[in-house]
């Protein structure tokens, strides 16, 4: 008599509930977006025209590698092949890091231009602008926490392969990191043509 | 009354850990269950003297025993503790937590380890809430909606507070998809969702509310401290911002929030009108897809919170005929619990008395609830005390009297006592006069057109607050007779046997206390609905 | 045990992979002829593909009983009621 029994679709869909809030969180601040834009659409062209689009379709294909990476990891976990699942979890994490990196050289750009939530510059600014440019922070900042949660994850079940407390017959910790992963890509691929695409449309 | 000593102590004294280790690392439903349940009553005690000192503020005009900056302080603190700390946790996770697993036949809930953890939460959340009164600039006097533009201007703890709130945010989004997970993947043989008790069914309605709406609340938090810490300017008119979306925002959570608070307490009176009637629970779907229904409806009206914020013409008339709708869920159950009553065997044990008390005062509330739904009289109406009174009707006369009927009925189950009856009845019956004396004098003063959130007041409205402060007290002398005689009871009451109510739900199954995993060596096998009272013959004790 | 999930080729995560880095230069090249809503409809509705990629093989999704379906239907809704709803006061202000 135990309750250890083991539920692992129990485990998946608590992991999907779990990101439904995420899919919330992150639509209170496409709401706060949407209203804006709508509002502002000329301020939003020329504020999102400021953005440098080729890192960010750069950090776009990154990510989707790195979903990529991750899900063939689970796959070779559950054919047992577990060097090359290792392999694939550090390439994830590796394609990661890049795009934290790339992160940050475009928010550093970005701030050496004096445009950073709360700064002089954007004050003076149209009120538009201003708006754009918090959102773009919060939003992306948020999602660089999320990837960095990620890296996190994803590192403490590349621990538990190597222990073999992950395992072809235990995936379960190993798929549910993968569930986040793919939110985190999932939002992205709808963050980036928020920020960088649709709003450089609407010139009036 | 006689000195008894119960031989056999459940999961009290079972379980892998002794002393108080066994307590804070434990993973038992029943234990996280008495957890929260004790940290909610010492939160709701003390958030009632912060009420009662509003109440004594204002039974003269002018200053009485404080400033208005202390008032502010005292409301806002007074709504976040009764809001965050007392009603959202109070039945979902003391109760549900206790409840659910053994309700669907289930040793544990689905992530027991995540159960705990949702409760780290709930106190790390709730001291940090509390901290925010006597640290920084002072408690936050924003009230407990955290309202932009002064809540990212004022130099009152805000920061602590919103913080302290998203993390009780994750403590309740936790518990929600535990809940969800549970009865999915959990439910004993013979379990079918057509003998799911109807707290269970209430419980699975807030668990979806708990996990699509709380979010919302931590993003809009998150920016409240954002905009403090940055100055960005995102709710500033004057910069591009817009601090009515913070409303929009604010409200996406916060009305489907309430639904949190009362959907669990009409799951209570569920059961417990059935079980006093002797009588299966009248119209069962109706019941079980109002619960829903109640959840969905409830996530379409956030805005009629706003129909004096100057938000647009339209969303003022969609959404009060949205909110309408509501009603018509929230009717069904009333409705539904009157046709179980009828022609029943009705006895009136205390658990029954605060069923009853709720189906009142939360038709009151709700009936109140269209003449600020409809958008001509909300004008009027709009931060009056009548919605004081309102929301109070609601909440406490609805979600808080469920608690305390909930205390009354299971309590015996949970210690496997019975308090004595009588000072419960008279409890009961103090609790149920001071109520309605207190709000409904609040609600008449409102229609009168006195404000809510102001220490001073016109001498016109003087009478009828002194009515409302001399119904505070008897209220909370009520309370406190109740607290008393619950306590007398949980330490040398009576012992009662598996099922002093001659209930037909599975808890009545099991020994009181329940034992470690519920149930023996062998998993339930449920064969009848929840409510079929055949044979089902109630323990002396 | 029937609940679990046979193993995904590598040639398909692959193939998807490609679809998706496809869909992501197709917005990135759509967004550069023309602006306005019709436009930013038609970038949205590609994103919406690619999420449907995404959720039905990358997340398994199309290997997952109906309990999950019926949990994104109702996530869905939400996000189009906040967001739809929210409008009717922006846009009619």
């Amino acid at each position: 008599m135990s309750i250890e029994h083991r539920d692992d679709t129990g485990a998946r869909f608590g992991m999907w509930l779990f990101l439904y809030t995420e899919v919330i969180l992150f639509s209170g601040l496409f709401v706060l977006f949407a209203m804006t834009q709508a509002r502002f659409p000329e301020h939003f062209a020329a504020a999102s025209a400021g953005l440098n689009t080729t890192i960010g379709t750069l950090n776009t294909f990154v990510l989707l590698t790195s979903s990529l990476t991750l899900s063939l990891s689970v796959t070779a976990l559950q054919l047992n092949k577990i060097r090359q699942s290792l392999l694939f979890c550090s390439g994830t994490v590796l394609l990661a890091v890049i795009f934290l990196v790339n992160k940050y050289f475009e928010w550093s750009t970005e701030i050496s231009h004096g445009i950073y939530p709360g700064s002089d510059h954007l004050a003076e600014s149209a009120p538009g602008t201003a708006a754009f440019f918090n959102l773009y922070f919060f939003t992306t900042g948020l999602h660089g926490l999320h990837i960095f949660i990620g890296i996190v994850l994803i590192l403490t079940v590349t621990g538990m392969i190597i222990r073999g407390k992950v395992s072809a017959e235990c995936p379960v910790l190993l798929v549910n990191s993968t569930l986040y992963w793919h939110l985190v890509d999932l939002i992205w691929i709808f963050v980036f043509p928020l920020f960088y695409l649709i709003p450089r449309g609407f010139h009036g | 009354m006689t000195e008894t000593t119960l031989n056999y102590s459940g999961f009290y004294t079972e379980g892998p850990r002794k002393g108080i280790l066994g307590w804070l690392l434990t993973t038992d439903h029943k234990r996280i269950g008495i957890l929260y349940l004790g940290c909610i009553v010492v939160m709701f005690l003390i958030a009632m003297v912060l009420g009662l000192a509003i109440r004594l503020e204002l039974i003269a005009p002018g200053k009485t025993i404080m400033g208005p900056q202390a008032y502010n302080a005292t409301f806002t603190v007074h709504g976040i503790i009764m809001i965050f700390l007392f009603i959202i946790p109070s039945i979902v996770a003391a109760f549900g937590n206790f409840l659910l697993p053994i309700h669907i036949g289930a040793r544990d809930v689905s992530f027991p380890k995540l159960n705990l953890l949702s409760w780290y939460c709930y106190v790390a959340g709730g001291l940090l809430a509390i901290a925010s009164i006597f640290t920084g600039g002072g408690a936050p006097d924003t009230g407990w909606t955290f309202y932009v533009p002064f809540s990212t201007q004022t130099t009152t703890n805000v920061n602590l507070a919103v913080l302290g709130a998203f993390i009780l945010g994750f403590s309740s989004i936790l518990t929600g998809i535990n809940f969800v997970t549970t009865i999915h993947r959990l439910r004993a043989k013979g379990m079918t969702w057509g003998r799911l008790p109807m707290f269970v069914w209430t419980l699975y309605a807030t668990a979806w509310i708990q996990i699509l709406a709380t979010p919302m609340l931590g993003i809009t938090l998150v920016l409240v401290f954002l905009e403090r810490i940055f100055g960005a300017g995102l709710f500033d008119a004057a910069r591009g911002g817009d601090p009515i979306l913070y409303q929009h925002l604010f409200w996406i959570y916060s009305h489907p929030a309430v639904y949190i608070m009362i959907l669990p307490g009409m799951g209570v009176v569920s059961e417990i009108i059935p079980t006093f009637a002797r009588k299966p629970l009248f119209g069962y779907w109706a019941m079980a897809i109002s619960s829903l229904a109640i959840a969905f409806a409830g996530s379409l009206v956030w805005a009629h919170h706003m129909y004096a914020s100057g938000m647009s013409d339209l969303a003022v008339l969609v959404f009060s005929f949205l909110t309408f709708i509501v009603a018509i869920p929230s009717a069904i159950k009333v409705f539904n619990w009157i046709s179980t009553l009828y022609k029943g065997s009705i006895e009136l044990a205390p658990p029954m008395l605060f069923a009853l008390a709720f189906i009142f005062q939360f038709a009151i509330g709700g009936l109140g609830g269209l003449a600020l739904g409809a958008a001509a009289s909300d004008v009027h109406l709009h931060d009056t005390s009548f919605v004081v009174g309102h929301f109070h009707y609601t909440m406490f006369g609805g979600a808080g009297f469920a608690f305390f009927a909930a205390l009354h009925f299971w309590l015996p189950k949970f210690t496997g006592r019975m308090y004595r009856h009588k000072p419960a009845v008279i409890a009961w019956g103090l609790m149920f006069v001071g109520f309605n004396v207190l709000y409904m004098s609040m609600q008449a003063v409102g229609i009168q057109g006195m404000p809510r959130r102001y220490y001073d007041y016109l001498p016109e409205f003087q009478a009828l607050n002194l009515v409302a402060t001399v119904g505070s007290w008897i209220l909370a002398a009520g309370i406190l007779l109740m607290f008393y005689n619950l306590w007398q009871g949980i330490r040398r009451g009576r012992p009662v046997g598996n099922n002093p109510w001659g209930g037909a739900t599975l808890e009545w199954q099991i020994p009181s206390p329940p034992p470690l995993e519920n149930f023996g060596a062998e998993d339930p096998v449920v064969t009848k609905g929840p409510y079929d009272y055949k044979g089902v013959v109630a323990d002396e004790y | 045990m029937a609940e679990e999930h046979k193993p995904v080729s590598y040639r398909s995560y692959f193939v998807i992979w490609l679809a998706l880095s496809a869909l992501s230069g197709l917005n990135v090249w759509i967004a550069g002829l023309a602006g306005g809503s019709l436009t930013a409809w038609i970038i949205l509705a590609v994103a919406s593909l690619q999420a449907g990629l995404v959720l039905s093989v990358f997340m398994h999704l199309n290997q997952e009983t109906k309990m999950f379906r019926l949990g994104i239907l109702a996530l869905l809704i939400i996000v189009a009621v906040s967001i739809g709803l929210t409008f009717v006061d922006v846009l009619y202000r």
